[in-house]
């Protein structure tokens, strides 16, 4: 397949309203005529960026996952509850649908971002040719599902707020809650930093001369 | 890549031919139409921030929780952080990105600067905006509070499902690309 990028082109498109205009000659720094945005032909320093998030991500998804996101005070026991027995008490109370869901959005997507987003960046340090196409699929999976995860810090909050009863009930939440918020916000992050044009400028030849320019090492 | 992108019915996309994505997608509505969603959204957002969205009662005390309160509870217990962050997802952010929707659908072609920063704005806020999400988690917690105490939906809770559906429909109904096409710059 004979592709040509833009950017082998002198074309880049604005991320923002995405005008395509010509691209200036050199360094130069310019904005967008239509919307103001500023342009570049790739995300500047993509790879760089998307790989210290990612780092913090995995960082904190250890403490996100092992420490408590829930303490439970009853009048008659006491006891914290980390991500995963969440999941196991929403199961064995027979609600296996929503068990799943606080499965796939706080466990198993979080994971899978990290994952995937590393294998990308991985993938474009080692200018894999192959399955271009299903890497792009798989970014965009991962960039769309991502917001998904803040579903536990919502369930969080609302049990905060509403067992509040002195000396029957109080729930309050655990050390996790803030390290499982950091995780989804800094991947949430990673796969914005990330610019899914450099799967292709790996694949072709087109826009590797450009690499200088847009910042990649 | 750059490609041609042929006339288009309403509320079609075009695709990359080669990887997928999305490159064009067309407005199904005309700006009036979307702007009446926008309106109808703005009002059930307002009634899901001042109605309580969960009301619990136990053993004779009653606790009924409002959007903001959530945000609040876990800055009662020491989460300042994920409080504030809470808020601006379900609270500041959509409104924000409301707001934008409803000024760019309202302005003419003679502020485009302030379109651009508008459309810039919503762009950078969307994915940040989590009303959707905060509904689904209200429904986990319900379900998981449904053993030991007696849960009700409160007048917020509807009003948010209500302006889940306004503003998904009205984000699918505006699609920028036309916005631009209709008023062209000089």
């Amino acid at each position: 397949m004979n592709v040509r990028s833009a950017a082998s082109r002198g074309l880049q498109r604005c991320n923002v309203c995405d005008l395509v205009s010509e691209s200036p000659p050199g360094t130069a720094r310019c904005s967008c005529a239509r919307c103001g945005h500023p342009l570049f032909l790739r995300k500047p320093k993509s790879l760089q960026r998307t790989t210290a998030l990612l780092i913090a991500a995995s960082v904190l998804y250890l403490p996100a996952n092992l420490l408590p996101i829930l303490h439970t005070r009853t009048a008659t026991f006491e006891a914290d509850s980390t991500i995963m027995s969440g999941v196991v008490s929403l199961w064995s109370s027979g609600s296996w649908p929503l068990a799943l869901l606080v499965f796939f959005a706080s466990i198993f997507v979080p994971l899978l971002k990290l994952i995937v987003l590393s294998g990308l960046v991985l993938s474009v340090h080692l200018r894999w040719q192959r399955r271009a196409n299903e890497r792009a699929v798989l970014f965009r999976l991962v960039e769309f599902v991502g917001r998904w995860s803040m579903l536990d810090i919502f369930v969080v909050a609302l049990l905060t707020a509403l067992v509040q009863i002195r000396g029957l009930a109080t729930i309050t939440p655990g050390p996790a809650a803030l390290a499982f918020a950091a995780v989804v916000i800094l991947t949430m992050y990673a796969a914005q930093a990330f610019d899914p044009r450099l799967i292709w400028d790996r694949t072709s030849g087109a826009g590797i001369e450009d690499r200088s320019r847009a910042g990649q090492p | 890549m750059p490609q041609y992108v042929k006339a288009y019915a309403p509320s079609r996309s075009a695709q990359c031919w080669c990887c997928g994505a999305v490159v064009h997608r067309a407005a199904d509505r005309a700006p009036e139409d979307t702007l009446a969603l926008v309106v109808a959204a703005a009002i059930c957002f307002v009634l899901g921030n001042v109605f309580p969205v969960v009301a619990i009662e136990a053993n004779g005390t009653a606790a009924a929780s409002t959007l903001i309160g959530a945000a609040h509870a876990l800055y009662a217990n020491g989460m300042a952080l994920v409080a504030t962050a809470v808020l601006l997802m379900t609270v500041f952010l959509p409104a924000i990105e409301l707001v934008c929707l409803g000024a760019l659908l309202l302005s003419r072609r003679r502020w485009s600067l302030l379109q651009g920063t508008l459309l810039r704005v919503r762009q950078h806020l969307l994915p940040w905006s989590m009303v959707e999400i905060f509904v689904l988690g209200s429904v986990v917690a319900i379900v998981k509070l449904g053993d030991f105490a007696h849960i009700s939906l409160g007048i917020g809770m509807c009003a948010l499902a209500a302006f889940m559906i306004l503003s998904a429909s009205a984000k699918l109904a505006f699609a920028h690309t036309d916005f631009w096409a209709r008023e062209p710059r000089a």
